[in-house]
């Protein structure tokens, strides 16, 4: 018993050491530089107690990067699992190029977020413009040169790259629902609707767990995308919330107030998953 | 059960994918943004560089453009001295140079780094080595060291001389029937414009220049132009250089008339003249390398920076090209402003010989008679300096700006270096977008500017 204890932490050792070095004491100083005046650049940072937190509930900028990364993920996780899902089951019935097609949905998820951000401005700033005029659809130019098209331009580039990636996780489900239990509904007279949903989206909980997560956590930590596709503009309207924290770190030169705003990102962020993962774990069936 | 644990196995192999994406786009974005000459070498101890002891010192610049230049100069320069050894890395970019520097200063401090206004030389004043004994200083003017001067300790060597103002379309203003002369003030500008604009509306344009659609473009998507450069000469009325906007408590903005007008002026004569909204979205490249350097358009508001890239799209378009001074009536008519951008600073924490080997290589590449083909022919600098002889940038925009220089009409160009961190681009850039699109009246922007400054001071 005493042995496999040690070797237990042996092995774990490499793992809890790098997490140590990488994420919990880089988190535990950041805490404690969210209460001073640090700049990133002197020597000395001096303690200034909460003085940072009431900065940035007075910070519009902040205030309003919440709201926006709110809306945003608000869309783009009910996009992104719908078209994954979507997808999935498209990609799961039986027809010549079906596992070609999954390939290509996937694809779009093995391309950085800074070259996506950069193809889907050209996109979006020329070739549509050039759309626009030569058939005359005037809603397709001037795209990013408002906050609404800079918003809907965020989530179409979200759910083009994350949907395919959803939909791996769904398929993998999709087939493990067992044929004998689609089988007994069938003889039980269920249509192709009421399959989906009494039995083949009650089967499918874990994956939704899994899904919601993932798109809940990258869409409010999303910043490539948003620093190549709008880098915040126009006059910050699109800027999400780490694309702010970021530009008060490096751009304005605080460091205490950036790491502020950073804790209570954590805590919300956290606090969302969290209470999204206990929700959605309730809804869980087994076979 | 079963099903769980596959449905987590192909979530880990997702992620895993996920990770080797996050992989290959760092790889690309380093790549992209910081391209490291570096070459692998250790770092060599003491001895000064007058006994022949082997010395390594690093630079951290962030000129991109000129990163071939420069280490073609570390060439030159380590081939005179064996015993130096000279690394250099490149990160481009603003705000993504100044980030990047605040690390490598923690884990890996140059010798040799670049710094830019005052703002600059406050936060890293404790790095920044006095050289003011070097010989150099006796070939610049007095006011291009004002921003790096610190009581009498000079902390800055100038990186180059930048100017900027409309750079125009020369050649297709004459076959229009207007004179580069007749263009030098903002009403006859205003009317050698308006000419072009009526040729183009009536399509006397179309033979000569089939892709012609517009006299201007305006990239408001880049806040450095509409905020940076087409304030400039408005902050200018109220501070003589960067260091009084820098101690300056409040925005008198007492000319704040003149950005608007220089703000319109430009706005009306792009294709989006009637939606200027749309112009948020036009950035630097549609106005440059898809606007004045495939002759799109006749003028943008631009410097002397943009020679290299009009070159790479159409090296014959650059010979035709020419700068107009940056026209705000009644106080900038006639004069381009030009000023240093960005400084070379060594840093005062490294050892003594590497200091010695860090002053006596930018003076090598700035004064020696090989250094200084380099900086003009590969780095196609214009400099401040005096004892550059005959040695002439050879593209019309450098020469331009060097014979303001010489005729004393430049005005400071680099006033907006004073004004309050970001306050520039994410303060007056952000509201001229909202006055842009219709969202704000130009009273507003101008309290808010006003607003702003007094309490990002004040913070």
């Amino acid at each position: 018993m005493q042995k496999s204890k040690t070797r237990f932490w042996l092995f774990l050792a490499p793992a809890l050491i790098a997490f140590a070095l990488i994420v919990l004491i880089p988190t535990i100083m950041g805490f404690w530089y969210a209460f001073t005046d640090w700049n990133g650049i002197s020597e000395r940072a001096n303690f200034v107690g909460v003085r940072n937190f009431v900065t940035i509930f007075q910070d519009q900028t902040f205030l309003h990067a919440f709201g926006f990364t709110a809306l945003f993920a608000l869309c783009a996780v009910v996009l992104v699992n719908v078209v994954g899902f979507a997808l999935a089951l498209l990609v799961t019935q039986a027809f010549p190029g079906a596992t070609a097609l999954r390939g290509i949905f996937f694809m779009p998820n093995l391309i950085g977020g800074l070259l996506l951000g950069f193809t889907w401005q050209f996109i979006f700033t020329s070739i549509f413009t050039a759309i626009g005029k030569a058939t005359g659809m005037h809603f397709l130019i001037g795209w990013l040169s408002n906050p609404q098209t800079g918003f809907w331009g965020l989530v179409i580039l979200t759910v083009w790259q994350l949907s395919g990636y959803m939909m791996i996780i769904y398929i993998a489900q999709i087939q493990q629902i067992q044929e004998s239990v689609k089988e007994a509904a069938r003889i039980d007279g269920a249509g192709a609707g009421s399959m989906l949903v009494h039995i083949t989206m009650p089967l499918m909980m874990p994956a939704f767990t899994i899904g919601l997560f993932m798109t809940i956590s990258n869409s409010f930590k999303m910043f490539d995308q948003n620093l190549a596709l709008t880098a915040g503009g126009p006059y910050r309207a699109t800027e999400m919330l780490a694309l702010n924290i970021y530009n008060s770190a490096f751009a304005e030169n605080h460091l205490g107030i950036a790491q502020a705003k950073a804790i209570i990102f954590l805590i919300v962020v956290a606090a969302i998953g969290i209470t999204q993962l206990t929700l959605t774990k309730r809804k869980e069936v087994e076979m | 059960m079963k099903g769980k644990k596959l449905l987590a196995l192909v979530t880990a192999g997702a992620m895993c994918a996920a990770a080797l994406a996050g992989c290959g786009e760092t790889t690309g974005a380093s790549s992209g943004a910081a391209g490291s000459t570096a070459a692998g070498t250790s770092a060599a101890s003491a001895g000064g560089v007058a006994n022949g002891k082997n010395v390594s010192i690093n630079i951290f610049q962030f000129k991109v453009e000129a990163k071939d230049a420069f280490q073609k100069a570390i060439d030159a320069y380590q081939k005179k001295n064996p015993n130096v050894k000279i690394n250099m890395e490149t990160v481009g970019g603003g705000d993504d140079y100044g980030a990047a520097l605040k690390t490598k200063m923690k884990s890996d401090p140059p010798v040799i780094f670049n710094i830019g206004g005052p703002q600059d030389v406050k936060d890293w004043n404790s790095k920044l080595e006095d050289l003011s004994d070097q010989k150099w200083i006796s070939h610049l003017p007095a006011d291009s060291l004002a921003d790096v001067k610190d009581g009498s300790k000079v902390l800055g060597m100038p990186f180059d001389l930048e100017g900027y103002g409309i750079v125009i379309n020369r050649k297709m203003f004459e076959d229009a029937g207007v004179s580069y002369d007749s263009m030098l003030t903002y009403d006859g500008m205003k009317k050698g414009f308006d000419t072009l604009k009526a040729k183009i509306e009536k399509g006397d344009m179309k033979s000569k220049y089939p892709q012609l659609e517009a006299v201007m473009e305006y990239p408001a998507k880049e806040t450095w132009v509409i905020g940076d450069h087409d304030i400039n000469s408005t902050l200018g009325q109220d501070f003589k250089n960067a260091t009084e906007a820098f101690n300056a408590k409040e925005l008198p903005f007492k000319a704040s008339d003149g950005y608007k007008k220089i703000i319109d002026f430009q706005a009306s004569y792009t294709t989006n003249a009637k939606s200027r909204g749309t112009l948020n979205s036009i950035d630097y490249s549609t106005s440059l390398e898809g606007g004045l350097a495939i002759e799109r358009v006749a003028a943008i508001e631009q410097g002397n920076w943009i020679a290299p890239s009009v070159t790479s799209v159409d090296a014959n378009v650059l010979k035709k090209l020419d700068m107009l001074p940056f026209p705000v009536p009644g106080f900038s008519d006639g004069k381009w402003p030009v000023g240093v951008p960005m400084y070379w600073a060594v840093n005062k924490d490294a050892d003594a010989d590497k200091k010695a080997a860090a002053k006596d290589f930018l003076n090598f590449m700035y004064q020696s008679d090989e250094g200084k083909q380099i900086i003009i022919n590969d780095a196609k600098f214009a400099v401040a300096f005096d004892n550059y002889g005959s040695l002439k940038p050879s593209d019309p925009l450098n020469q331009r700006i060097m014979k303001a220089v010489a005729d004393k009409k430049t005005m400071p160009g680099w006033v907006y270096n004073g004004a309050p961190p970001t306050w520039t681009q994410k303060v007056a850039g952000a509201n001229v977008q909202k006055y842009l699109s219709g969202e704000e009246t130009w009273d507003q922007v101008v309290k808010n500017c006003k607003d702003q400054w007094k309490s990002m001071r004040a913070s």
